[in-house]
């Protein structure tokens, strides 16, 4: 029998996140999971969770800033008979998932979209193919991404332990800078609000985000947003930044390039405006106006 | 100092790939293929090093066929001052090329190593933070700003959450995100001037364990498409149909 631990770091939705993360190990053959939450010192903890998790253990960092890579294979390396590992995928796994998997010498299957058994798929080439990947290995270590993962929840039996942990490692890093706002988390909210270039300037962009505000909707943006610095990093959506799934995408003055549509193509509703007819957004939205971005932004604040 | 910038030759950003008839490769003659993206961006970032400080040596390394060379023949075009190809005629995952890597820098010593975050045919994200591991190396990832001081780095990284900083001890491994810098353009003379600069060889199949693949692909296929929805040039009838979306 194989044991499987899903592993989570705080952040935000994290009941949805666990979900995600039992559907795709119960894909997995598994029936008894057990999970580990990683958190701070000032985060609250987990609340109640709706899924077959046997328990979960907390490891506490007496850390205030971050968790670090080094922080998560320590408490990894205190679990005993890890077998399959499965872990959200972001820029945190990002960073210790190959690492860990390196140092166990294992292949990582990372960004993962479907799980049947040992056959996993994750896209390539910014999301324009998908690839099957039957795993050869004793052991699994897997980040999905969480949208894909949609799974009824059962009431749950879940235990909890709480270990206290200080790590050896820890390393200083300064957050420089976020948008923290009371606006919904962009990796999971159901309706997103984005801006490209069109938008022609920093304050022009302010718009998108009273537009969010209005709909209760999250901030996207493009690559040419950001680096023309209308938005902070944290927004952007593509093949290089976030991969999001929302029932509702809006578009202003984004043409549509394929590193863009990579990240917003598991969308419910795409709806594009754009003032040129040719634009390739055009091509995949469900919903387009051809037309001024401000016009419509006027008439949907009004 | 030493910094070792490595460059994987992939499709180039603008083809749109193609499933071979075997439904496990994609289409690779006749289709244009260049460097990396992250990884010319990584280059030009080492250059950038090297040009601030004339006692920086950057050495250009791509792990592949003998036809993956013309990439390395582009980085000597660039700035790079060496260039060497890790030869090796399979293809080979991740974590063997992170293994490879490791064996050649500890027979070659480097003190900066310079990666792309990505490549943009797998989208793997994994090498730069294997080799980190393996090296038991300082790493830092999805580098937006690197600045060398001294003794050591300060990197900004673009995270989930946002920008952060950090500083970094050398030797160390760095992965480059698109805001690093925008790469130079390389002119036709620096072209063919590199045509003659010399690209040294290593045979990497003597430096690699052989174990079998530890993941097979069995398929390769197409998304589901998204259909092609409805546009309008009128305002009344968008602003309907997206109240009614709205609701
Ligand atoms: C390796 C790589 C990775 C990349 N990763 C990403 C990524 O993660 N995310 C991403 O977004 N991009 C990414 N890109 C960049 C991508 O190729 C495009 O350059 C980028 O998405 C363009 O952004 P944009 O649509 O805002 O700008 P543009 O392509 O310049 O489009 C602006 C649009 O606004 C419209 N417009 C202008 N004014 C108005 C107006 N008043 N009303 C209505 N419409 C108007 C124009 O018609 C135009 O279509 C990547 C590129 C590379 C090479």
């Amino acid at each position: 029998m194989s044991k499987f631990h899903i592993i989570i770091t705080p952040q935000t939705n994290e009941s949805q996140l666990i979900n995600a993360l039992a559907c795709a190990a119960s894909k997995m053959g598994a029936t008894a999971i057990d999970g580990i939450y990683i958190k701070r010192l000032q985060d609250p903890g987990l609340k109640p969770i709706l899924s077959n998790i046997n328990h979960i253990t907390t490891y506490e960092i007496s850390q205030s800033t971050s968790i670090t890579a080094q922080q998560v294979m320590e408490v990894l390396g205190n679990i005993p008979a890890l077998d399959s590992l499965i872990t959200i995928s972001n820029t945190l796994s990002k960073e210790w998932l190959p690492a860990f998997a390196a140092l166990n010498n294992i292949m990582p299957i990372t960004d993962v979209i479907d799980i049947k058994n040992q056959t996993f798929k994750r896209p390539i080439f910014a999301g324009n193919l998908i690839e099957t990947l039957e795993n050869n290995q004793e052991r699994a270590l897997i980040s999905i991404r969480p949208q894909f993962f949609k799974a009824p929840t059962n009431p749950s039996n879940t235990s909890f332990s709480n270990v206290s942990f200080s790590p050896k490692n820890t390393s200083s890093e300064s957050l420089l800078s976020t948008d923290i706002s009371d606006l919904p988390d962009l990796l999971t909210a159901k309706k997103v609000v984005s801006g490209g270039r069109g938008l022609g300037s920093k304050d022009n962009f302010v718009k998108i985000h009273q537009l969010a505000k209005q709909l209760n909707a999250a901030v996207g943006a493009s690559r040419a947003a950001v680096d023309l610095g209308y938005i902070s990093n944290e927004h952007q959506v593509g093949q290089t930044g976030k991969i999001i799934a929302p029932d509702i995408y809006i578009a202003f003055g984004i043409s549509g390039a394929i590193q863009h549509l990579a990240g917003i193509k598991d969308s419910g509703i795409i709806i594009a405006v754009n003032k040129d007819p040719d634009a390739p957004i055009f091509e995949f939205a469900d919903i387009g106006y051809v037309g001024d971005l401000f016009e419509v932004i006027h008439a949907l604040m009004t | 100092m030493k910094i070792l910038v490595c460059l994987k030759k992939t499709l180039d950003y603008n083809v749109n790939p193609q499933i071979a008839p075997d439904q496990q490769s994609i289409v690779e003659t006749g289709v244009k293929m260049s460097t990396n993206p992250f990884c010319e961006i990584a280059l030009e970032a080492a250059i950038q090093l090297h040009e601030n400080n004339p006692t920086i040596e950057t050495h250009a390394l791509c792990i592949g066929p003998e036809s993956h060379q013309d990439i390395l023949k582009r980085a000597l075009a660039m700035g790079a001052h060496h260039a060497h190809l890790l030869k090796c005629e399979h293809p080979l995952s991740t974590l063997e090329k992170a293994q490879l890597l490791k064996t050649y820098i500890e027979n070659h010593p480097y003190d900066l190593v310079l990666m792309g975050k990505q490549s943009i045919d797998q989208d793997h994200n994994h090498i730069p933070q294997m080799l980190g591991a393996l090296l038991n190396w300082d790493t830092g990832l999805f580098c937006s700003k690197i600045m060398l001081n001294n003794d050591h780095l300060t990197v900004e990284r673009e995270i989930d959450e946002g920008l952060c900083q950090r500083n970094i001890k050398l030797p160390c491994i760095l992965s480059s995100d698109l805001r690093l810098n925008q790469p130079r353009f390389i002119s036709l003379p620096k072209i063919i001037q590199a045509k003659n600069k010399p690209v040294a060889i290593i045979q990497a199949d003597s430096l690699l364990k052989g174990t079998g693949p530890k993941l097979t692909r069995t398929k390769l296929e197409l998304p589901p498409a998204r259909k092609k929805g409805t546009t309008t040039n009128d305002l009344s009838e968008f602003l309907s149909q997206l109240k009614e979306v709205l609701k």
